[in-house]
């Protein structure tokens, strides 16, 4: 076995794991066919190298062109969004356009928001909402600004010192003030408001988002429920954000 | 930066719809359906893209795939529409050029 060949197995390899780890956490019966059919991608894409690019930057520029490893998971996850809005088989583009479409025309629709169930999708602009609507009880512990570090499916899966997530995940951090009002950024932007009380966020929603403040190894971690369609359409757990304290 | 998420948002979205109308005009393995998606100018596909896509579409029972075998190697994997498949492609055809019109005409201001 040639060096270049040994060379090119392992950046292979590496790069099939990463897909895997990623593929783990969504639920679907096709994972090990994608990896399989992306193995098989990956050595015809070998195949078609010219001699003289068969190095280090040859391979890399391959797994360039494949794409980031998570973005597999997000485009597998995006069934699940599709499932939760239509049963006709639409497809996602056809509803970014259709809401773009809607938008246009006047109609602010309340869309995006907790339907779907990956870290990276939108969510809706909140309505706007009187803060003295709630019945606000506050909570010293959670007071403060609170930034994303990883995303997971059970709390008990967090481990400070290994990434669950690795993509990029779409809530940045949660600012949490002592009037009843939320300052939430995502990856589009913000500070978005948002209402909160004792325990929970935009509490006068039909399935508000819980959070739970967890120590662990002396560092207190926020556990940020994420109210996706699996949850509110389908009647699934929910994932969590996991956060920790600005310095 | 935004319009370049968007763009990226927008790519995505029309996998579905294009791999569905590359595969309505005859079987392809993956390798072969990306290097045809390459050439589409503005698409600009990751090819690793294709395969989360094509799973979901045989999930659905709109594409299936079936093996042939290979001169230069194993069996490959070919992909093809359904006979469910080639009716949902009508469906979102149809819906795509309602879409399209749908926008000329706020384009145009003609609302």
């Amino acid at each position: 076995m040639s060096s270049e060949y040994q060379q090119w197995q392992e950046v292979k390899e590496n790069y099939l794991k990463l897909i895997e780890k990623n593929l783990a956490q969504v639920d679907h019966p096709q994972r090990s066919e994608i990896l399989a059919n992306v193995r098989e991608h990956l050595d015809s894409k070998y195949v078609e190298l010219w001699p003289e690019q068969k190095n280090w930057e040859g391979f890399q520029q391959i797994i360039t062109e494949m794409g980031p490893p998570e973005e597999y998971a997000e485009l597998l996850a995006e069934d699940n969004l599709t499932k939760a809005k239509s049963t006709s088989g639409i497809n996602t583009f056809l509803a970014i356009l259709f809401v773009t479409v809607l938008a246009a025309v006047g109609s602010y629709l309340i869309y995006t928001a907790k339907e779907s169930s990956a870290p990276n999708s939108s969510p809706a602009p909140y309505s706007p909402l009187a803060s003295n609507a709630i019945d606000f009880e506050t909570d010293e512990q959670v007071l403060g600004k609170w930034v994303t570090i990883d995303f997971v499916r059970l709390i008990e899966e967090f481990n400070p010192s290994r990434k669950n997530w690795n993509g990029d995940m779409f809530l940045k951090s949660l600012a949490f003030e002592n009037d009843g009002i939320l300052w939430w950024t995502n990856r589009d932007g913000g500070p978005y408001r948002h209402y909160w009380t004792r325990d929970k966020v935009d509490p006068l929603d039909e399935r508000p988002a819980f959070y739970f403040l967890r120590m662990i190894d002396g560092q207190d971690y926020l556990f940020f429920e994420w109210i996706s369609g699996d949850v509110t359409l389908r009647g699934q757990k929910p994932a969590y954000y996991v956060l920790e304290k600005e310095e | 930066m935004y319009i370049d998420n968007w763009q990226t948002q927008l790519r995505k979205g029309m996998l579905d719809i294009v791999i569905l109308n590359l595969l309505s005009h005859g079987p392809c393995h993956g390798y072969e359906l990306v290097q045809r998606m390459k050439t589409i100018e503005g698409l600009k596909i990751r090819e690793g893209n294709v395969y989360p896509i094509l799973a979901r579409l045989q999930e659905e029972k709109l594409v299936e795939n079936y093996s042939e075998p290979s001169a230069d190697g194993p069996p490959r994997k070919y992909f093809k529409v359904t006979p469910a498949g080639q009716q949902t492609l009508t469906d979102m055809n149809t819906h795509w050029e309602q879409i399209i019109q749908s926008i000329r005409t706020i384009q145009k201001g003609d609302i």
